[in-house]
């Protein structure tokens, strides 16, 4: 039975500077239909959908919405139109209460001679979170003091409140644990049964392959093909996406975990308001995995061990018996760290490639406090060839590099410091499959020099496939140690972490 | 960023690869030489509206001299802007310190000026302790600081209109020890500036403290010690005024901290700190400032005008280097 077409878009193109985002992009949704849109980062997907919701222009190209010329200029022109979207980033704004936010400029509905009814609007927001089962968030409270996925859940609150035609979901489901998902597929679903339609953008290739009816394909800004529910498979997928073949598994294929036996690195009995009663040892030559849940309680212990975060009691120590109590004697001991907050914490986004490699590495480079420029330009060259970073000189700003690059540029600054422990939280987090297997190579490379990786991920094929050792962490407490084995399963662990 | 806030981009229209990267480089290239543009053309404006007479020695001179004090303050403050951060306390803490050195001097000189720039790096120290200490807004917190030591000055000392300085120090008076001054000045803060852990770990803290937290940046210390070298340097500006003025008052360096931030704007150095902040826009901001004070008294403009045309001449500078920075930013 073929659907009557309720969105069309042809011949789609969008350039930001150089970049051609979106190439003669063509696109159609059915009424009713959940349609998944995936791609590497930089593919267009977020171009697309930005578009569509009001917040880009595009340079050429037309969109129809049931059969009628569509053109807005704001994302609230869209919603008026009936096109919703949660979008990627945080879309709330932390100063304001949670009603306000549900109703951002929306606010006429309750407004009376210029003066907003905050009681009617306190109502309204109740029965918005209601809609979505989501009624537990006092909409009251001032936003900041929500955690990030009951953020994503206003979001999903304020797109389903005025039932859109179209609801355009933005890789949002990273952000939510296994409850918060359920209440977005429960609003997926119901704009479905309304006969509304959904466009879903995910990283996540099982995900989509549940929730979606069929999938679009993009790469490098264009169309490249639309599968339909039984033809979606993830490897089918995942070749699509990329444009060659790929491995079926990019970790490493050894099950050899062997490493020295020679403990280099330690946490002592780890207690904090996240973590209670951690003790873990790093041995020598060892790729260290610690899973778990978003919350559980990971990414606060990659801050105590590097020395970012005081634990209220217990120690990190390093091999000399050096306890680590800040950064600066990390890094001095050898540690390097990734924060997962990559633009924020890990680069200074607005140095150049150079400045950034060679930050940590000041103080070894300088002699009587003078730093040779020559000296900067050998590191910062030295490494970003080893690495192969994409950029036009090493005095570019890192703001102009994709994920993957930037990444890149966190791991030549630590290897540039000759680093013999990495703590690397979500390495790959939201980098395109080339990168990601660029990390991995790297990370056996770093075992075989003998050196150390701690591994913090929220992705457990990640950590199966690269660990020689895992320890899962479940409300801040570790539950189990799994040592590396071909008959580990992903299902074997969830069991621990919840 | 908020979907809703997003602000909504235009689109750029199709343009090859090589011409973008052309734009962007003449844009940056346009914001590296934006400063050097300016003082030209105040110089040909200048000199055409007064038929010439700007040009003459005895006006080179008075360039110097007016500038000679902002420029070397505008270098103490130089690593907080890097920071991103300002000291806003200068003006104060330069009556206050040539207060107690003036008072001081008369029974031994060498003791005066120790005291004058001990009393401004001590509350350098001060101020470094409470803003790394607390994470104050340093715009805000040296505002609270300027009042507190002016504060201080009237209570302690009443209204001190005139400390005259001993002829020991007003000997020294003289174009050629304050040019010696200038070049040591420049020399050490250039080169602690752009080729020393300090100074690249201030450029850092200015693009991000946390970044900078964990690359090693002790960012504690390192903002302490900046504030240090203001404070410092502003007991040098006191002593420097002293001799220049033979006599300290509480109106000694009377809005300083404002003229020296006015010099930063005209030199194009941005106050979010990072890499942008050149020291290069510390000399050229203040010379062009200089000359269009002169130019407009030699022009004939009233003290009240000339205000006007400085204000609406900064605005206008900000818009312009704000935007264009922005677009290089964006692409």
């Amino acid at each position: 039975m073929k659907n009557k077409t309720v969105l069309s878009a042809s011949n789609i193109c969008k350039s930001f500077g150089p970049t051609k985002a979106l190439q003669s992009f063509n696109f159609e949704l059915e009424e009713g239909e959940v349609r998944g849109l995936i791609g590497e980062n930089g593919s267009g997907k977020s171009t697309f959908s930005s578009i569509l919701s009001g917040l880009l222009e595009s340079d050429t190209g037309e969109i129809y919405l049931e059969d009628k010329p569509y053109k807005v200029a704001s994302s609230r022109e869209a919603a008026a139109k009936g096109i919703a979207m949660i979008v990627q980033e945080i879309g709330t704004i932390d100063q304001v209460s949670v009603a306000s936010n549900l109703f951002i400029n929306r606010e006429q509905i309750f407004t009376k001679l210029g003066c907003i009814n905050h009681q009617k609007m306190q109502i309204a927001a109740k029965e918005a979170l209601e809609k979505i089962g989501a009624d537990y968030i006092d909409p009251q409270l001032r936003t900041e003091l929500l955690n990030l996925e009951e953020r994503k859940l206003i979001e999903i609150a304020r797109a389903m409140y005025f039932n859109p035609k179209i609801l355009i979901i933005d890789e949002t489901s990273n952000a939510l644990s296994t409850k918060g998902r359920q209440v977005l597929y429960q609003s997926i679903k119901s704009v479905k049964e309304r006969g509304g339609s959904v466009l879903f953008i995910t990283h996540d290739l099982e995900e989509l392959i549940t929730v979606c009816d069929s999938v679009t394909i993009m790469r490098d800004g264009k169309y490249i093909e639309t599968l339909f529910k039984e033809d979606m498979q993830i490897k089918k997928l995942r070749e699509l996406m990329v444009g060659r073949e790929i491995a079926d598994n990019f970790y490493r294929t050894d099950f050899d975990s062997s490493y020295s036996d020679e403990v280099i690195f330690q946490a002592k009995h780890i207690s904090s308001v996240d973590l209670n009663d951690i003790s873990l040892a790093l041995h020598q030559g060892e790729i260290l995995g610690i899973g778990g849940l978003a919350e559980c309680g990971m990414h606060e212990l990659g801050r105590v061990l590097f020395g970012l975060d005081k634990p209220d009691s217990g120690e990190v120590i390093i091999r000399n018996n050096t306890q680590i109590n800040n950064p600066r004697k990390a890094i001095a001991n050898g540690i390097g760290y990734l924060s997962k907050n990559r633009d924020t914490e890990a680069i200074i986004i607005k140095f150049s490639v150079k400045d950034n490699i060679c930050l940590p590495t000041l103080k070894k480079m300088s002699k009587y406090t003078f730093i040779p420029p020559q000296r900067e330009k050998e590191l910062s060259s030295k490494w970003s060839e080893e690495l192969s970073i994409k950029m036009r000189s090493d005095e570019q700003l890192c703001n102009q590099l994709s994920g993957g690059n930037k990444q890149k540029v966190v791991l030549a600054k630590w290897m540039g410091n000759d680093s013999k422990i990495l703590i690397m939280d979500c390495p790959t987090r939201g980098i395109d499959i080339g990168v990601k297997e660029n990390i991995y190579k790297l990370m056996m490379q770093f075992k075989k020099e003998g050196r150390s990786v701690i591994m913090i991920s929220e992705e457990l094929p990640e950590l199966i496939g690269m660990s020689d050792r895992m320890i899962i962490l479940k409300d801040g407490a570790a539950v189990c140690e799994i040592n590396r084995s071909p008959s580990v399963t992903e299902h074997q662990i969830i069991q621990y972490m919840i | 960023m908020s979907g809703f806030l997003v602000e909504k981009q235009k689109g750029e229209g199709l343009v090859s690869a090589a011409q973008y990267e052309k734009s962007r480089r003449l844009r940056m290239l346009f914001l590296d030489i934006f400063p050097f543009i300016g003082l030209i053309f105040v110089l040909i404006f200048f000199g055409i509206v007064t038929k010439g007479g700007i040009y003459s020695w005895y006006n080179v001179k008075s360039v110097f001299s007016q500038s000679f004090l902002f420029i070397i303050g505008g270098l103490g403050v130089s690593f907080l802007l890097a920071q991103g951060s300002f000291d806003l306390s200068m003006a104060s803490v330069i009556a206050l310190s040539a207060i107690l050195g003036a008072r001081i001097a008369p029974f031994n000189t060498a003791l005066g000026v120790f005291v004058t720039i001990g009393v401004a790096t001590l509350i350098g120290l001060l101020n470094g302790l409470i803003y790394s200490e607390f994470n104050l807004n340093t715009w805000i917190h040296g505002l609270a600081i300027n009042f507190m030591f002016g504060g201080l000055l009237y209570t302690a000392m009443g209204k001190v209109s005139n400390v005259p300085v001993v002829k020991s120090l007003t000997n020294l008076n003289n174009p050629i020890n304050e040019v010696a001054i200038l070049i040591i000045v420049s020399i050490i803060v250039i080169f602690v500036f752009n080729y020393t852990v300090f100074g690249k770990h201030c450029k850092a803290i200015g693009g991000g403290v946390k970044a900078s937290e964990q690359s090693g940046v002790n960012v504690k210390r390192v903002k302490m010690i900046a504030f240090v070298i203001s404070g410092f340097i502003a007991g040098i500006v006191a002593v420097l005024s002293m001799i220049r003025n033979g006599a300290a008052s509480d109106g000694t360096g009377n809005m300083f901290h404002f003229n020296v931030m006015v010099c930063m704007v005209l030199g194009g150095v941005p106050v979010t700190g990072g890499t942008a902040v050149k020291l290069r826009g510390i000399f050229i901001g203040a010379i062009t400032v200089t000359i269009i004070t002169i130019g407009m008294v030699s022009w004939g403009i009233s003290a009240r005008a000339q205000e006007l045309v400085k204000g609406i001449l900064f605005v206008a500078i900000l818009v312009i280097t704000t935007k264009i920075r922005n677009s290089v930013d964006h692409i």
